[in-house]
């Protein structure tokens, strides 16, 4: 018989009160291999890795490490058995330098628990040397741009984890290039001998750079397969248990009037002089690198940012600057890029989350409850929204299903122009090819739909023309016959 | 094309929105009653172990007692749930108090001014607090402690440090204090009424929507159009509003008063409202928890004060009944990351 896999976890189940996150889940990992573990949102990989971070402990099943039982009581226990979690969230400080962060909790110390700062710089060193990072280990971690923190957050799991190093989501806050540096550092850990186990909703770079996938479905694993012999529709079918088919090219409608003209709106230190229009039954994509200026465009359109020059009328009527709630009243639509921080409120439930804007009310601002519940209980329906109750908190859904009750909030209103800023950041691809057809469905009932997206398929998918952003200013314009993603991307880089 | 549309039912059927289980229910509502259920406890075992608790007098006695303190909380609540600290609410009912003797309410004109100048005053405290909060986006604990000090500097610069007393007060003006409809003090009514109004415009009305809205995420609100700063301004508004009405209260009690006095009533309604299930990060709460939390409180001191106990051990499971409150705060909030 072979030698014991590293890592070798079977048949653990965890419930978290009355739900179920794991139930009966397998996951056996190689010495030195790139393991991948996909899976939509709730299938229950996060509550697997962090069985294995020791956040949690299993109600049943076991886990063995090179034939030891492991069982960590925390993620300090686990980091002394070797294996590290980079969690999906930044936990960088940003007053503490590159090597503080690195060692975090871990520190060199002296006598008397003083931090051994000599130590603490070399040994910081060493590991930027050992991934190949040129970053200066005492500068102030948050002086760093955002992709090099992720880096600094790696070579922290790096410091602890000599055996397995756990990635979740390492890239989702990354551009295309810095994503290909940090699959190069995951190729080069695994030379070294690390086995690294990393979740991701890209499936292609599941099939990029892994040598074996592990798929969850509702808590139980479907089946470990060799990449080799996967391909991304196979992935999918694996992962929702069904075929999904997203290749629809654009909305599908027919451009009528136009519905919302932005003319030469400017924000000083932004963006400046930005026109456009968008059609009824047309969907328009904002393409773009982060940073130049798409949502800050739509945040001004919508009012929360106050624009220096320009209009913006919808439907011929132009609407106060900086008044979202005008620009609400006069027919827009906003779901915002930042899910948790400026979509859902954590304190209502779902009902309430879906019918904040335009709630129901009698003359003197009392709710009607039964009309309430009624449009609450449509819109889970209609956008197929995965609650028990509409009561339940909203916090306790799936990202897919707090950003379709988001969704569900403008949908209820038929917004005449509906923006939606990155519609599917961090969601699963079946939720992902519902949310597409809902958006294809709003623009063909005769509505205009802006959507911004750093995601150039979902763009190439939904926009039946692409407006692409650079610095602050439109670059260009590409409609169904001469938008691709070279050119959209040449575009936004400026080549 | 729309064929390719995947329904959800297919995927996940929606078991949607069925009954809830009925231990989820019960837990759930034990959860949401907490604060009634500890006092009901509390009084069950002081009506056993304390003979002259559980009388009609003392009871009614606990419930007047209550009532100033209990106005002040339901403010404190609504600026909570707005997500904010109104921590200048002893000092509001303080000015309300010595504004409204200053009225010298002896003949029913003045009686009206007595009442209506110092709740015109808690408005516009509120007004100024709300505004530098919501619109400057200060923060409330120092704004409203800062404010505490104004109002306690003006306070004493108005009757220049010395007693304000009124002699030969008119009927209606004692009544209000006094005063009792039903075999039940008018201070209680005042509470009553301004709990079930509360109660009502939290829960039922989109203004009580909004101010949870705000309270829970601002930034979201102002994304679906709510006006954050004018609903914080509102809250504050409410709060110095119901402070003074304490205020005018407390002054047609004692019509002798002493501008130096009467700390204190903003943590005892912190208290309060944190006992009834209040959050201190804002989003949640309502009217009728915290006046459980007030009557809890309220049932605590006069058992003490039947057991002889002296002030110092009244201070100080006073100060441990609030930071018991804050720990099971939370508490509360951890559990439900």
């Amino acid at each position: 018989m072979a030698a014991a896999p590293l890592l070798d976890v079977r048949g653990v189940s965890k419930r978290f009160g009355y739900a179920v996150a794991l139930s009966d889940a397998t996951l056996t990992v190689g010495h030195a291999q790139r393991h991948a573990v996909v899976g939509e949102n709730g299938a229950g990989k996060s509550t697997l890795m962090k069985l294995l971070s020791g956040h949690f402990r299993p109600d049943s099943g076991t886990i063995h490490v090179d034939g030891q039982p492991f069982a960590p009581s925390s993620p300090a226990a686990a980091s002394r058995a070797g294996i590290a979690v980079v969690h999906q969230e930044l936990s960088i400080i940003a007053d503490l330098s590159v090597a503080e962060n690195i060692y975090l909790g871990n520190m060199p110390t002296r006598a008397l628990g003083r931090v051994d700062r000599a130590r603490l710089r070399s040994n910081a060193l060493a590991i930027l040397d050992r991934l190949g990072l040129r970053v200066d280990a005492d500068a102030r971690a948050g002086d760093l741009a955002i992709a090099l923190q992720q880096m600094v957050e790696i070579a922290r799991g790096v410091a602890r984890a000599a055996r397995l190093l756990i990635l979740d989501e390492p890239t989702s806050s990354l551009g295309p290039r810095v994503a290909e540096r940090l699959w190069q550092l995951v190729a080069e850990l695994q030379r070294q001998g690390t086995a690294i186990v990393f979740i991701t909703h890209k499936l292609d770079e599941v099939l990029a750079n892994s040598e074996r996938v592990t798929v969850l479905r509702d808590g139980r694993t479907v089946g470990a397969y060799d990449t080799a012999a996967l391909d991304t529709g196979r992935i999918v079918t694996l992962m929702v248990g069904r075929e999904v088919v997203d290749d629809e090219r654009g909305s599908g409608g027919t451009p009528g009037s136009v519905m919302l003209e932005v003319e030469r709106l400017g924000r000083a230190g932004v963006f400046r002089d930005i026109s456009f229009a968008a059609r009824t039954g047309e969907i328009v994509g904002f393409a773009g690198l982060v940073g130049a200026g798409r949502s800050e465009v739509m945040r001004c359109i919508l009012g929360i940012d106050r624009p220096d020059a320009g209009a913006v009328r919808i439907a011929g009527r132009e609407i106060p600057r900086g008044n979202p709630r005008a620009t609400i009243a006069a027919g827009v639509g906003f779901v915002p890029e930042n899910r948790k921080e400026e979509g859902i409120f954590a304190n209502f439930g779902v009902g309430e989350n879906i019918c904040i804007p335009g709630a129901h009310t009698s003359a003197l601002g009392v709710i009607q409850r039964d009309k309430e519940r009624q449009a609450a209980a449509d819109g889970v329906a209609k956008l197929g929204i995965a609650t028990r109750t509409l009561e339940q908190g909203i916090t306790t859904l799936s990202g897919g299903n707090q950003q379709k009750a988001i969704l569900a909030r403008w949908l209820k209103l038929d917004p005449k122009v509906l923006i939606v800023d990155e519609p599917t950041r961090g969601i699963d691809v079946g939720a992902k090819a519902e949310i597409h057809a809902l958006l294809r469905q709003h623009a063909r009932g005769g509505r205009a739909v802006v959507v911004v997206s750093s995601d150039l398929p979902e763009l190439l998918a939904l926009a039946d023309r692409v407006i692409v952003m650079r610095e602050g200013t439109i670059v260009g314009e590409l409609d169904r016959e001469t938008v691709s993603e070279k050119r959209v991307g040449d575009l936004a880089i400026g080549i | 094309m729309s064929a390719t549309l995947p329904s959800a039912s297919e995927k996940r059927p929606v078991s949607g929105l069925q009954a809830t289980g009925r231990r989820e229910a019960i837990s759930r509502g034990a959860g949401r009653y907490l604060a009634w259920l500890i006092l009901i406890v509390i009084v069950a075992g002081l009506a056993f172990a304390l003979e002259p608790f559980w009388s009609t007098g003392n009871l009614v006695n606990i419930v007047r007692q209550v009532s100033i303190v209990g106005l002040i909380a339901i403010g404190v609540t609504i600026v909570l749930i707005s997500g904010h600290f109104d921590l200048s609410v002893g000092a509001t009912l303080m000015l309300g108090a010595i504004v409204s003797l200053l009225m010298q309410p002896v003949s029913a004109g003045a009686t009206i001014a007595a009442v209506l100048v110092p709740l015109g005053v808690g408005l516009l405290v509120g007004a100024v607090n709300g505004g530098l909060v919501g619109g400057l986006g200060a923060n409330s604990i120092i704004i409203t402690v800062g404010m505490q000090f104004v109002l306690t500097g003006a306070t004493l610069l108005l009757v220049a440090g010395q007693h304000v007393r009124v002699d030969g007060a008119a009927a209606a003006y004692v009544a209000i204090g006094g005063g009792s409809v039903l075999g039940i003090p008018v201070p209680v009514w005042l509470l009553l009424a301004t709990v079930a109004i509360a109660q009502f415009v939290l829960t039922r009305t989109l203004f009580g929507r909004q101010i949870a809205a705000v309270g829970g995420n601002p930034t979201a609100a102002a994304m679906v159009g709510i006006p954050a700063a004018r609903r914080v301004t509102a809250a504050f508004m409410i709060s110095g509003l119901l402070a003074a009405l304490a205020g005018v209260i407390l002054a047609s009690r004692v019509r002798n008063l002493d501008p130096t006095t009467g700390a204190g009533y903003e943590l005892a309604a912190l208290t309060a409202a944190v006992l009834g299930g209040t959050r201190l990060t804002g989003g949640y709460g309502n009217a009728l928890n915290t006046l459980a939390g007030v009557l809890i409180l309220g049932v605590v001191a006069n058992a003490m004060r039947l057991l002889d106990l002296p002030y110092s051990a009244q201070l100080l499971l006073q100060g441990l009944v609030l930071l018991a409150a804050i720990a099971i705060e939370a508490r509360v909030r951890a559990g439900e990351r």
